[in-house]
């Protein structure tokens, strides 16, 4: 008879946006440890090797050996998760993408929104990051996106939240560009054959939930929208966020387990 | 006499008449062609131009002249905004 799959099979694997944010801005997901396993998986280069590919080839590195992994990837890294979905390369058996922008269009609603909302301190300290380049400047141009990232009730513990955040200004200057063009893997995340859950902030400014919405349809997910909370959605509302995905990793047991695992 | 006058005129009138037509079709036709040009490639074909006419010795047309500078003004404006697109910063998501 074959074993039954359950919940401490599984190993959820949580990747953080940026590029170049830590686990810590996930960390509410960590309550999803009662009941399976769960990884933080920070970005890493390889040596100086800061690139796109590289970070990738680390995610893909840490996790290959792995059974039953969920890949969870927040912003940019839903865009990781989804394009190590896409590579095969993992025994996956589930991908939950959180506010993860794809499309070209998506995109140019994403760098219309940031002009829109470009503030002087906004500006101020982009330019102060791309004077001198560090962890600490990098810290203040995201600490500056506020009302972009969160919703009204949270700006200021979530500014705060970001401005500690253990962050790795090599990620973002590697990869950011090269992850912002990623319009090819929709087709290949629609034909593939694994639960696939997508989840918005209903407040986020910087990707708006209409555009997540024609994402999530283009690349055949299924579509949660989280009330009350912007881009950071399981910092502002950790209890639905978890509840959405606990509901979602049920739905894969309870589906592996009657087609038979 | 008066008659062979009044036809030498005439074709005379006909052969400038038909001259400026042809010239005009052959301008539009290099304008036609300029147009679809960028305006990087564009600049090269005048500079190519310029070079020929002036190795004959002749001066370059004040037209030609403007046209190349114009053209120049529109590179300087391409490339000033190819690179600001390169500067552009990809918002932190």
């Amino acid at each position: 008879m074959t074993r039954q799959l359950t919940f401490q099979d599984l190993t959820v694997a949580v990747l953080p946006g940026g590029p170049g944010l830590s686990g810590g801005t996930l960390k509410e997901l960590q309550a999803l440890g009662k009941q399976t396993n769960v990884l933080f998986v920070e970005p890493e280069g390889n040596g100086e090797d800061w690139s796109y590919e590289a970070i990738l080839a680390r995610v893909v590195d840490r996790l290959q050996e792995m059974p039953n992994i969920i890949l969870c990837g927040h912003s940019f890294g839903g865009v990781l998760a989804a394009e190590i979905a896409c590579n095969g390369v993992l025994d996956l058996k589930g991908l939950i993408l959180m506010g993860a922008p794809f499309s070209s269009s998506a995109r140019e609603s994403i760098r219309n929104q940031f002009s829109l909302h470009m503030t002087p301190e906004l500006r101020a300290a982009g330019e102060a990051f791309s004077a001198e380049p560090g962890n600490e400047t990098f810290r203040k141009w995201l600490y500056w996106y506020r009302d972009l990232y969160f919703s009204p009730r949270f700006i200021e513990a979530g500014s705060k939240m970001l401005a500690s955040d253990n962050v790795e200004h090599r990620a973002y200057l590697g990869a950011a560009k090269a992850g912002a063009d990623k319009e090819h893997l929709l087709p290949l995340l629609k034909s593939l054959r694994i639960p696939k859950l997508f989840l918005a902030g209903e407040q986020d400014q910087l990707f708006c939930v209409d555009v997540a919405l024609q994402e999530a349809g283009n690349g055949g997910f299924e579509f949660r929208r989280v009330k009350d909370a912007g881009h950071f959605m399981a910092f502002e509302q950790p209890n639905e966020v978890l509840s959405e995905i606990h509901s979602f990793l049920n739905t894969i047991v309870a589906q592996r387990n009657t087609e038979g695992v | 006499m008066k008659s062979v006058l009044k036809i030498l005129a005439f074709a005379i009138a006909f052969a400038a008449i038909g001259q400026s037509v042809y010239r005009a079709h052959a301008d539009q036709s290099m304008a036609d062609y300029y147009e679809k040009l960028s305006a990087h490639q564009r600049l090269v074909e005048l500079l190519n131009e310029k070079a020929v006419i002036e190795s004959t010795g002749s001066v370059l047309p004040l037209n030609k002249r403007q046209v190349i500078e114009k053209t120049m003004e529109e590179v300087v404006r391409d490339m000033k905004s190819f690179e600001s697109e390169l500067k552009r910063e990809e918002p932190a998501i």
